[in-house]
């Protein structure tokens, strides 16, 4: 049994160690203990029921593999979410500087699932600032926020407005959000 | 005995389903009864097992518990919920209607 243990080890400590990750590992374990047991009851030897147990995993690597592609997706989705939050109540409050097109005012954040951003000099940067949010810097131009099949759009438009930047309506809204609180 | 593996594996859900209509059980369990009601010739392996469960599970189908083992890694059991119920008939009403009109279409 020891062999199977370290053979299912070596395989799952290649992914990631989420919950779900752990809990396959220990009802596969499980399930391989069970059958290991039936094989040497049924007199199989050592040998024989460990080669036996191994050949019946299957492809248990696609398996992680989808897994840890899942939990990305749900990582990207959050990601998706929050900055959406945070633009949006921006733009709410910077309104002359970013144009919400009509279907996006009233969006619930929970139906987003990805992120967008268009920009025409591919200049935008996604940072993270000293308090772990997330900032968006750019050069000032304007914004166009739309929401299509569950993903937000920032599309940077042609005209430029000196003297402002997506950061700054970023810091504008934390005040006003702040005040409401 | 010959056996079409992808006939089988695309009944996956129902026969686990049909498993747990009895009662709560584990996977290897299932895979035991599934090995003695084909007389040892096919069973699950533990990726599409699990895939199944999870797929399953998701769905709103089965939901799952550990048992309480006394030593070693637990075990996780499966139970059927009544909208799994509700499925297991439909997919035993659509099995029904499919075997008359596969054999129409091949014989």
């Amino acid at each position: 049994m020891n062999r199977i243990r370290l053979y299912l080890d070596t395989i799952f400590m290649q992914y990631d160690s989420t919950k779900e990750a752990e809990d396959f590992h220990e009802e596969v374990l499980r399930n391989c203990r069970d059958r290991y047991q039936e094989c040497l009851d049924s007199g199989m030897s050592d040998e024989e029921a460990q080669r036996e147990v191994i050949s019946h995993l299957g492809d248990i690597e696609d398996v992680l593999r989808e897994m840890s592609d899942e939990s990305a997706r749900d990582s990207w989705k959050n990601l998706a979410r929050t900055f959406a939050e945070t633009v949006l109540t921006a733009a709410r409050s910077v309104s002359d500087l970013v144009n919400i097109e009509e279907n996006t005012q009233d969006f619930i954040y929970t139906e987003i699932s990805d992120l967008k951003i268009h920009t025409k000099n591919s200049d935008i940067r996604l940072n993270k600032s000293e308090n772990d949010d997330l900032r968006a810097v750019c050069d000032p131009e304007r914004f166009t926020l739309s929401l299509r099949e569950h993903c937000l759009e920032i599309r940077q438009s042609d005209t430029r407005i000196p003297h402002h930047t997506l950061s700054s309506f970023l810091h504008e809204s934390r005040r006003s959000r702040n005040r409401i609180r | 005995m010959a056996i079409a593996g992808d006939l089988l594996r695309g009944n996956t859900d129902t026969m686990i389903l049909r498993f747990l209509m009895e009662h709560d059980s584990y996977g290897y369990a299932i895979n035991r009864s599934i090995r003695a009601l084909t007389d040892q010739t096919y069973e699950l392996n533990e990726a599409t097992l699990y895939t199944a469960f999870k797929r399953l599970e998701k769905a709103g189908y089965i939901s799952s518990y550990w048992g309480e083992e006394g030593s070693g890694a637990r075990r996780r059991y499966y139970s059927i919920t009544e909208e799994g119920k509700k499925k297991y008939q439909d997919n035993l009403i659509q099995w029904d209607e499919t075997k008359i009109m596969i054999e129409r279409l091949i014989r």
